[in-house]
């Protein structure tokens, strides 16, 4: 009798779980619905063990018992078939055309009749006189059965679970466990079933709270499921291959909206957006996957086209909260599974390309199709992106070095350090795009470390100094120079392999995006530590003819590009670039040198270095050197 | 054996469960959150107390009343505090707790004080306030005493609940009213019926389980990588603290390449990182004290702006530069930023809009050693920013800008002024926002185009007001960016908007600013369409706008204008860039114009350059006096400033 009470607070406490859950908002996957049927069985089936008990005790044995002692096995089976869903539904194995779920349904619909004809038949098992409880074969065999499933359940989890967080399979683990000794409780029939139910209990609610809840899935600004629940539901659909079209909202100007009028109106902007995409979702489901992205998850292409052309009518570019108006634009994005993807990790990377802040990337209200022509570009920066980091790990970026030929000296006085990347086919990468990578992925300060470091190597092992070079010309990037200790670690590495500053000649190339104050004051303090520096690729980069004015530079680098239509008589700007650099006393090196037309030209126009193909190709450590012996032995 | 036991028994251990959780999950640093804990504590000592001390009485018949009267003192100690936790707990979901700085208040805590101790005292003083006859605690006087303070705990959390019912929801509301009300009922069943309810513990753990999971489960405010609160969390501690004006100061975690990490790992090597991360800085800044407010920023909420300049240091050290992950190396670049409370007032949505200006400095930035601070110079720019793009958001809106005719003079034919629309706006010290700003803020909010097509319209209403003079070479010039001009169909806009006005294409001329990002060959294609109509294209901003020179030499413009800076640098002697400039560019025969002319000298020194038009001060100040009847009213009283007010 003590035992029944012990069920009944069980049984209680599942209804409180139970209803308490009915009330929040679910995600809609088989996890969260098998879960939900747990919870639901779970709580029947302690009301019925401990009515069954409850009827023996006042009523002792009669057929109103039996009946209810049949359900009472019959709700313990559901449960332990529900929880075998439940795992199979964690591990996306759920699949309801599988034929071993075909068959398990057969065996269960046999189990169904053979327990619940029980009180008729005597097939199970039967209640004598007393009050006693009999077991038959088929119940065994039916125990055994349900002991098997534990047993592949445990199976599942240590083996097909190895994504899933550890704590999520220790309680996977002691609920098998809870659930194979309650199994062994009925089978040997001497440990009360009842004490199993109520550590059940202790065991689930300490998996729901910590691993179950679905508030998990809730955004609470706006009240859809958020970005974990959106790709949950799209890790669920895509293992089990269902067709899948997901339609991206992103508002294009929501940061600087949000700097203008707060968090909070923008989130009641939010909300009536979301409701605006709920009206119109075609029973679609709408996900809030960042602050300023909304997803809706479609069946077919076609409806995401309908919902598409709606939402680009419906949605409003101006909202009205709290007497201020907030703009916003909008871009919409397109992708299908397996139509433009081929699985989960692609399907992400597509949807965090859409949410990425690349501007270039959104266009106002029209549909963005994320196919893999749409990507390609940035799928090759990935590549790109990965092989450099691992050459700035593994300190294997390759250098090599070009000679510079001095006018005035007739002979080579300095050398270029050029960085080299090689792809997964050993072919070389286009430095320019690498370089523009590893800017991109804020790569470029260990980068450019180790070219210095390198060089300064190279200079220091091969004393190159003896043999008439002068400068060591490095390239330089803006992005280097808005980290402030650059000139402290620069002239440390040299120091430390015995370089002076004064032979270190760095190049950097202007751009747009350039902080023009952080590239002034870098230049300035390099050359406080004797360095030199060039303004690069002037003419064909972008430069600013001020800069020549502006910038601490002592040389100008003409690009090669530009050095050629003129050789070629496509334009003049040399006849007035070269003198109006050499006017405000930069030195000019150019670049391109392939025929000994360019090297008259240049000589002609006062250039005062010539760097190019005529004298060498960048060349690997060993063959530079034989060329400088050999090169300036010979002048 | 008592079946209470049963219930007890399997109340304690799901309230036990419910604390071991909600503590490990690391509840926010709400108020509410804070007095939810000590309301689970209270509750499980009553309920542990009662059940474990009821069945060692059970099985101890010796020391069954030394047992009883223990259980008891303890279980009205803690009841006491579980309702008076109770009536805080409804104050801080209502924001009453400033309620408890109230003399009131404090009548109403020696209340339960008086309670607490007389329950304490009674075994020992031989006070017969308590018998436990049959476990019917209620029963004595001194228990009746209890039981009252209890019930004014009920009734004054209900008061409090429906007199701040506005804030709360009505899922809230409803809740927490029936939850306590059922508490009520259940006191009046044991004082009134003097029916020990069994279901008494159960009831109570039911109650508070339901709280937990209906409102008070944290995991909707916690990120599923970090297992850090996200932003949904920060703002409702910011909320809070503003509210109260409690002061603080965030210590924001940007990681500046999150964009390179997204491109190359996985969804799972991304967790894996942020869950890393989160660890580090949770262990190092306190569990309740981290946030994980966005995919690429973190915030830590201290105490004090020393407090902030510490954890830096600390962090800047443990935090990795880069995590080993999937045998793939993920470089972490971090920046780090400070902003105190008390410097926006106390107020959360400044607050807010501070923080994402700073985030914006910080991520500028790719330095890890230097910690931004919200003060000085940086707090100045962003102030400033800040409202240079609310000025230009709001003239966007209203489709309404400030502007100046700027007058152009040809050095050939002396009599002809064009002149140019330029957009000013002022910052409400005075500062002027230059029209190159104005583009860069609208660009910002995303508005560049609407911004560029406002400015065009108003030019053309201004000019239909001055009127076209029949004759003569007065043309207006427009400046656009490169953007505004991306697509031939923006290019049809401005024309039909010049044909709404009536106005001819030859007396306008669009002055371009290319950008690294300019298009070349659909520039070409826009060029050809604006020219269709007549309109001409100038070269804007030469010398100072980075660009490709090679390619933008190339292109078809019609007319070119150097930039003040090149011209005033060339006169004080500063540069001899210029007339290598002029001589370049009058070999691609464009119309050449020179800006910044702010001295009429300045021309005798430029006088050997073939120029063919220049602006500038001396040129307004000569102009204005030829032309101070050439002042047009504008619509809606919107004063033009600069140099001709119009």
């Amino acid at each position: 009798m003590y035992e029944i009470h012990f069920e009944i607070a069980a049984a209680g406490f599942f209804c409180l779980l139970f209803l308490a859950n009915l009330l929040k908002k679910q995600l809609q996957s088989r996890r969260t619905a098998a879960f939900q049927i747990l919870l639901c069985v779970m709580m029947a089936a302690s009301f019925l063990v401990a009515g069954s008990d409850l009827c023996m005790f006042y009523y002792g044995t009669c057929e109103g018992t039996t009946l209810i002692k049949a359900a009472s096995l019959y709700a313990e089976v559901l449960c332990l078939v529900s929880f075998h869903c439940y795992i199979l539904s964690a591990a996306y194995r759920l699949s309801l055309d599988s034929p071993l779920l075909l068959s398990e349904c057969i065996l269960f619909v046999f189990m169904t009749v053979i327990i619940l004809s029980s009180p008729w038949t005597k097939w199970c098992f039967y209640l004598d006189g007393n009050g006693m409880f009999h077991q038959q074969t088929p119940f065994l065999v039916i125990c055994l059965f349900l002991m098997e499933h534990l047993v592949m359940d445990i199976f599942i989890v240590w083996v097909h679970y190895k994504e899933h967080l550890l704590q999520r399979r220790v309680f996977y683990s002691l609920l098998i466990l809870m659930f194979f000794c309650a199994v062994a409780a009925e089978m040997t029939q001497k440990v009360k079933v009842e004490g199993v139910t109520v550590f059940i209990l202790f065991v689930l609610f300490a998996f729901y709270l910590s691993l179950q809840s679905p508030d998990f899935y809730v955004d609470t600004s706006t009240g859809a499921y958020n970005r974990d629940g959106f790709f949950e539901v799209l890790r669920e659909r895509i293992a089990y291959c269902r067709k899948t079209s997901c339609l991206l909202v992103r508002v294009r100007n929501y940061h600087s909206m949000n700097q203008i009028y707060g968090e909070e109106t923008l989130q009641e902007v939010q909300r009536q957006i979301y409701d605006i995409l709920k009206k119109n979702s075609a029973n679609g489901i709408v996900y809030h996957v960042g602050a300023s992205t909304f997803a809706l998850i479609l069946k077919d292409e076609n409806l995401l086209k309908g919902v598409y052309e709606q939402l680009s009518v419906k949605i409003p570019t101006e909202w009205l909260v709290e007497d201020e108006v907030v703009r916003h634009e909008y871009s919409f994005y397109q992708i299908s599974y397996p139509k433009d993807c081929q699985d989960y990790e692609e399907l992400v990377q597509r949807i965090h390309y859409a949410r990425s802040d690349h501007e270039s990337r959104h266009k106002a209200g029209s549909l963005t199709l994320l196919h893999w022509g749409a990507v390609k570009e940035s799928e090759a920066k990935k590549k790109v992106a990965h092989l450099l980091e691992e050459a700035v790990m593994d300190n294997s970026i390759e250098i090599q070095f070009q000679p510079i030929y001095s006018i005035e000296k007739d002979k080579i006085t300095s050398l270029e350090v050029l960085a080299r990347l090689k792809d997964e086919n050993k072919n070389y990468i286009d430095p320019e795009y690498f370089i523009h990578v590893a800017e991109e992925n804020h790569m470029i300060i260990p980068l450019g470390e180790q070219i210095f470091r390198k060089a300064c190597i190279f200079a220091s092992r091969n004393r190159i100094f003896d043999y008439g070079i002068e400068d060591i010309n490095i390239n330089l990037s803006p992005g280097q120079c808005r980290y402030e200790k650059l000139t402290e670690v620069l002239a440390g590495i040299a120091a430390e392999h015995g370089i002076p500053m004064a032979k270190m000649h760095l190049e950097i190339t202007e751009s747009e995006f350039t902080d023009a104050d952080a590239v002034s004051r870098t230049l300035q303090r390099l050359k406080e530590t004797g360095a030199k520096v060039a303004l690069d690729d002037f003419g064909t980069g972008y430069s600013t003819l001020s800069n020549i004015l502006e910038l601490p530079v002592d040389f100008v680098k003409i690009d090669k590009s530009l050095v050629w239509s003129f050789a070629e008589g496509k334009n003049q700007f040399l006849n007035d670039l070269m003198p109006m650099i050499k006017a405000e006393g930069k030195k000019i090196i150019a670049e391109g040198i392939e025929t000994q037309e360019h090297i008259d030209i240049i000589k002609r126009l006062q250039g005062d270095f010539l760097q190019g193909y005529h004298y060498a190709r960048p060349l690997p450590e060993k063959n530079f050197m034989r060329f400088l012996k050999e090169f300036n032995a010979q002048c | 054996m008592k079946v209470y036991i049963a219930y007890g028994t399997v109340s304690a251990v799901m309230l036990l469960i419910t604390i071991l959780f909600y503590s490990y999950k690391n509840w926010m640093a709400l108020r509410k959150n804070a007095i939810y804990i000590w309301l689970l504590i209270c509750a499980f000592i009553a309920v542990s107390t009662d059940v474990a001390l009821g069945y060692a009485s059970l099985q101890n018949a010796r020391y069954k009343e030394a047992l009883d009267t223990l259980s008891g003192v303890i279980m009205s100690v803690a009841l006491l505090l579980l309702y008076l936790s109770l009536f805080l707990y409804d104050m801080a979901v209502t924001c009453r707790m400033r309620f408890v700085r109230t003399s009131l208040f404090c009548i109403f805590l020696g209340l339960i004080a008086a309670a607490g101790i007389i329950s304490v005292i009674s075994p020992w003083v031989g006070l017969s306030t308590f018998s436990y006859p049959n476990q019917q605690n209620y029963g004595a006087r001194g228990n009746m005493l209890q039981a009252g303070v209890i019930v004014i705990c009920l009734c004054a959390g209900i008061i409090v609940l429906v007199r701040g019912r506005k804030k709360l929801t009505k899922r809230v509301f409803c809740v927490l009213s029936v939850s306590q009300a059922l508490l009520l009922f259940d006191v009046f069943m044991q004082v009134v019926l003097k029916a020990r309810n069994l279901a008494s513990y159960y009831t109570l753990a039911g109650v508070l389980i339901s709280y937990y999971i209906l409102l008070h489960n944290m995991d909707q405010y916690r990120s599923f990588s970090s297992f850090c609160f996200d932003r949904d969390g920060f703002h409702e501690v910011l909320l809070e603290r503003a509210y109260y004006k409690e002061d603080f100061v965030c210590l924001g975690i940007c990681i500046n390449n999150i964009e390179s990490i997204t491109n190359f790992c996985t969804e799972a090597e991304i967790a894996q990182l942020h869950q890393r991360l989160g660890r580090i800085l949770r262990s190092i800044c306190g569990r309740h004290n981290v946030y994980h407010i966005h995919s690429f920023e973190y915030m830590v909420l201290l105490r004090g702006r020393e407090n902030a300049g510490k954890k830096h240091q600390i962090l800047e050290e443990k935090i990795p530069s880069y995590f080993r992950i999937d045998n793939k190396n993920i470089s972490l670049l971090c920046g780090f930023y400070s902003v105190r409370f008390a410097d926006a007032a106390y107020d959360a949505a400044e607050f807010q809009r501070t923080i994402i200006s700073m985030r914006k400095l910080t991520l500028e930035q790719m330095n890890r050693d230097n910690l931004v601070y919200y003060q000085g110079e940086n707090r100045e720019e962003i102030k400033h920013d800040l409202e240079a793009l609310r000025v230009v958001n709001h003239c966007i809106a209203l489709h309404q800008f400030h502007f100046a005719f700027v007058p152009i003079r040809s050095l050939h034919e002396r009599d002809s002024i064009s002149y140019e629309f330029v957009l000013q706006e002022y910052l409400e010290d005075g500062t002027e926002i230059s029209q190159e700003n104005i583009w860069n803020l609208a660009a910002e909010t995303g508005y560049i185009r609407e911004a560029g097509h406002i400015a065009f319209e108003m030019l053309c209403k201004a000019v239909q007001k001055r009127g076209i003079p029949a004759s003569g070479g007065t043309k207006y010039h427009m400046n656009l960016l490169s953007s505004q001009l991306a697509t031939t169909a923006l290019a049809e806009e401005y024309i039909q908007t010049l044909k709404s006005y009536d106005i001819p294409g030859d007396r306008i001329c669009i002055e371009l600013t290319i950008d690294q990002r300019a298009d070349g060959e659909k520039l070409e294609e826009c060029f050809a369409v604006l020219r269709g109509y007549g309109i001409s294209i100038l070269l804007d901003q030469f010398g100072v706008t980075v660009c490709n020179l090679k390619n933008v030499l190339n292109m078809s413009f019609d007319s070119v204008k150097i930039n003040r800076h090149m011209v005033q640098t060339f006169c004080d002697g500063k540069n001899r860039q210029l007339g290598y400039m002029v001589h370049m560019l009058n070999a691609r025969n464009w119309t050449l114009y020179l800006d910044g002319i702010d001295d009429i000298d300045m021309l005798g020194v430029l006088s050997d350059m073939k120029v063919d038009f220049i602006q500038g001060m001396a040129v307004r100040a000569d102009s204005a006096v030829e032309n101070d009847a050439a002042g047009v009213v504008l619509p809606d009283g919107v004063l033009g400033g600069g140099p001709v007010h119009v």
